[in-house]
């Protein structure tokens, strides 16, 4: 992992990387989350099904804040990453990242009181996402994401 | 982007167009011919409420009535960064508004 840290910080090319179902610990996502503000140019992230827990996946979610190139972000299926913990400095994060655009949190629990306390408040400063995967409480966050893709397509370009 | 003109676009990025407002340092906005109504001027009035950095704001050509016009002028009293505004051709004012 950290020579593919390593790599990470310095490539320009590369824009894809799936590393769902593998057994990322959470010394494994520490040091992936390095490359977070140094990389712009990978935009598609996939780190489904792995091993880590809050405690390492919330060192993500901070550095995630810092990053300027990540549009598609993939965490579905971490079933030890909860909405009481790490999940909440990944909205938090959004308030300051303003590029990624698709977040997969397919089969991640979250509940009710985490969109409306948590989610939906962040979205409120976030101009960027737009779309939410998963079965998560509806309703909360749409009108949010639905004024970024309006901003987006129509209201930006105008400038 | 310190200016966002709006002008004859579609009513429907009035409101979202009060997010980039809120989230941009931007100081002037155009919404000639959107077909602002009543009910838009109420969006309006609450963000003046916060007294933003905004200096000017064009409503010309728009359907809002003496009572939208009530709702802003309303704030106005408050606001102190506002420099600008202007109504022209808004054919629901009446005198009654301008009182």
């Amino acid at each position: 992992m950290i020579d593919l840290v390593d790599f990470l910080n310095t490539n320009t090319k590369l824009e894809e990387l799936a590393l769902g179902g593998n057994i990322i610990s959470n010394e494994g996502i520490v040091n992936l989350s390095k490359f977070l503000p140094n990389n712009s140019t990978l935009v598609h992230l996939e780190i489904s099904k792995n091993s880590f827990t809050d405690s390492g996946f919330e060192v993500f979610a901070k550095a995630l804040a810092f990053n300027k190139g990540l549009r598609f972000l993939d965490i579905s299926r971490n079933k030890d990453i909860s909405d009481e913990a790490s999940l909440v400095t990944l909205v938090e994060a959004l308030v300051r990242n303003q590029t990624l655009k698709t977040l997969d949190l397919t089969a991640l629990k979250i509940r009710k009181p985490f969109m409306k306390l948590h989610f939906e408040p962040s979205l409120r400063k976030n101009m960027c996402l737009q779309r939410v995967l998963g079965k998560i409480p509806p309703l909360i966050i749409d009108a949010e994401l639905e004024t970024n893709m309006i901003i987006e397509k129509e209201v930006s370009r105008l400038n | 982007m310190t200016r966002l003109d709006l002008t004859n676009k579609s009513i429907r990025l009035f409101k979202p167009a009060f997010k980039l407002l809120k989230l941009q340092d931007i100081r002037s906005v155009d919404f000639t011919g959107m077909g602002v109504q009543d009910d838009h001027m109420q969006i309006l009035a609450s963000y003046l409420r916060s007294n933003p950095n905004l200096r000017s704001i064009v409503l010309n050509n728009n359907p809002f009535s003496d009572d939208g016009l009530a709702l802003i002028a309303l704030e106005l009293k408050t606001n102190t960064k506002l420099a600008h505004l202007s109504f022209k051709g808004c054919a629901n004012i009446t005198d009654e508004g301008l009182k």
